[in-house]
């Protein structure tokens, strides 16, 4: 904690009352990801205990680093997944993000060109979505993972409403 | 003087010695072909590589003028009734291509070396929108494809009518805006300061200095491996300068009606027209060796421009220029700016532990219409947009910002070469900053027309 952090709580602080979090359902899915790629690490990792001519230590220290980072990830997800949030303005909508490099993205509805919806099929099981919205900028990293389908349509749909009003009203 | 208009309403061709062109510049290319990769040949069937080649080059150019002499006589172009340009064309799979004349982006006049030796140029006719979006005619005398061009531009600005167009925003700058009829000449860039900019530039410099070492390091050691860096060292630079050089010579900048008109090249002579409407930001570069010249380099992204050898969205307005000269094509640009006293909020001194070496440089100003960025210590920029042209806003603070209360504040433009972003800004400001400009881009957006 540093003499900062209310000048970040500042920076960073939602609109109105709070943030609108995403669904922790997000932590799961990417819990399971993290677990399928973790398959390929004890596929690469099984070899050095089965080998003869390797030595155990180099064994015993790739398991468990490993693990240090299989559990040290796993609770960064959790983390991670509980900064997504957004808030809609009455011109333009805010999305945060991050813990160690945070973000917060603010586009304005006449900016949007599109809003895609997509949900692979980890999150289709497990029923969440992903909101993400485009302009003319490349840059622009407006994403917001992990919302109920439902609400996901919701809210892609009221942004496609504003969005068309504003450009409208030009 | 504006040339004669031409009748476009009967189908027409492009000029009859195209084929005869088209198989001259196709000569250079197969002899070198058949003189180098095919050696072991000429070799085996002894017979002389210069000669050899020679017919075989001649050959494969009649092949070529035959054919292509039979496509001329396939390819008309004229505008139909509902005032597309039309260019039918192909001859065994007939192509009609309708290219609607309201959405048109550009027409350039492009001369390749071979061909404007002969004479002839041609023109590329580029309009807005995914499919049959571009033509060329090949090949045309200088003039007519000037005349062309023009009736063509004409065309284009008659049917670009605010009325009937209210959703294709930039084709109604381009037709509303009134500048003088004829193009007003703006700058020229001359060959010894384009030729010393490129040389004085950091990148080259440093890897020039690098080569000499690497030479100095072979001599005194006697081993060669220094000498293969050195080759890339020093091979790197000389190419980049060289395709530079060739690419900017001769370089002119004009005022037309519909709006910068670019022309550059040695080899390759460019027509660009760059409608002032699409320009989205401007950026001046200056390196550190440039600025005892007091030298800049301007740059722009334009939206909707890409393809063939070019980065998308960029366009150097002036490859090096005088700063006077630099800031009288800003005001063009964007009229009204004035760098010298824009209120600049620099970043605080805490951001020398971020940035050591440009923190001192680091400051952002905003102003009615404008927003500007500054960074970089060796080479300089100024990067500066319209609030109409942001897009989104993005505030980002890393690990390190944090604990000395700086962020960064993103401004995003369409994608191109500049890129608006206030590095390192007082962390107390950089929220109202960020919400700020949200709300200028919204406003400036709403009265911009």
């Amino acid at each position: 904690v540093t003499s900062h952090a209310h000048e970040v709580d500042a920076a960073f602080a939602p609109p109105q009352e709070s943030w609108v979090r995403v669904s922790p359902k997000l932590i799961t899915a990417r819990r399971i990801t993290l677990s399928l790629v973790y398959l390929l690490v004890i596929g690469s990792i099984a070899p050095l205990w089965l080998v003869p001519r390797i030595p155990l230590w180099i064994a015993i220290v790739s398991t468990a680093l490993a693990l240090v980072i299989y559990v040290w990830v796993w609770w960064l997800i959790g983390r991670r997944v509980r900064s997504y949030g957004y808030a809609e303005r009455a011109d333009d909508l805010l999305v945060v993000s991050g813990i160690l490099v945070r973000r917060l993205v603010i586009v304005p509805y006449g900016r949007m060109q599109m809003v895609d919806l997509t949900a692979g099929p980890i999150d289709r099981w497990l029923g969440i979505a992903t909101v993400q919205l485009h302009t003319a900028a490349a840059t622009t990293d407006a994403t917001i993972p992990g919302l109920p389908p439902d609400d996901a349509a919701a809210l892609r749909d009221r942004l496609a409403a504003r969005g068309e009003e504003r450009t409208a009203g030009m | 003087v504006i040339p004669a208009p031409v009748d476009l309403s009967t189908p027409r061709r492009t000029h009859p010695a195209s084929p005869v062109v088209l198989a001259v510049r196709v000569i250079p290319v197969v002899y070198l072909g058949l003189f180098f990769a095919a050696g072991g040949i000429w070799d085996a069937v002894r017979f002389p590589a210069v000669l050899g080649a020679g017919i075989g080059a001649v050959l494969i150019a009649g092949v070529t003028a035959l054919f292509g002499w039979w496509s001329w006589t396939k390819l008309t172009y004229h505008i139909d009734t509902d005032g597309d340009l039309r260019v039918d064309s192909g001859i065994f799979q007939r192509q009609a291509r309708r290219l609607q004349l309201s959405r048109l982006q550009s027409v350039d006049v492009v001369a390749p070396l071979l061909a404007r030796l002969l004479g002839f140029v041609e023109l590329r006719i580029e309009v807005a929108g995914a499919g049959d979006s571009r033509a060329v005619l090949r090949y045309l005398p200088r003039a007519q494809a000037e005349q062309l061009r023009e009736t063509i531009l004409h065309r284009a600005e008659r049917l670009a009518d605010p009325g009937d167009d209210a959703h294709d925003e930039d084709a109604r700058d381009v037709a509303t805006a009134s500048p003088p009829p004829e193009d007003v000449l703006l700058a020229t860039v001359p060959t010894g300061r384009l030729l010393g900019s490129l040389l004085l530039r950091t990148s080259t410099v440093t890897l020039f200095a690098l080569t000499v070492l690497f030479v100095i390091f072979t001599i005194r050691t006697q081993g060669f491996a220094a000498l293969a860096v050195a080759l890339v060292t020093g091979g790197v630079p000389l190419f980049a300068i060289i395709g530079e050089f060739l690419t900017y010579s001769d370089f002119s900048l004009r005022r037309s009606r519909d709006g910068l008109r670019l022309r550059h090249g040695l080899l390759q002579t460019q027509t660009r027209t760059v409608p002032i409407g699409r320009i989205q930001a401007v950026e001046f570069i200056a390196p550190l060796l440039w600025r005892r010249f007091d030298w800049v380099r301007v740059q722009a992204t334009v939206a909707g421009v890409g393809g063939e050898g070019q980065e998308v969205g960029r366009a150097v307005l002036l490859p090096v220029a005088p700063r006077d000269q630099a800031l009288r094509i800003l005001g063009e640009v964007i009229p009204g700016l004035e760098l010298d006293t824009l209120p600049w909020v620099n970043a605080p001194a805490r951001a020398r532990w971020r940035s050591p070496i440009q923190w001192r440089f680091l400051a952002w100003a905003a102003i009615d219409d404008i927003i500007a960025t500054r960074s970089g210590r060796v080479t300089r920029r100024i990067a500066m947009a319209p609030h109409a042209r942001i897009q989104s806003v993005r505030l980002t603070e890393g690990p390190w910002q944090r604990r000395l209360g700086l962020a960064s504040v993103a401004f995003d433009v369409t994608p191109g070469p500049v890129a608006l972003i206030a590095l390192n800004t007082d962390l107390a400001i950089a929220r109202r900053l960020a919400d700020d400009e949200a709300d200028r881009a919204r406003q400036a957006r709403l009265h911009h027309r």
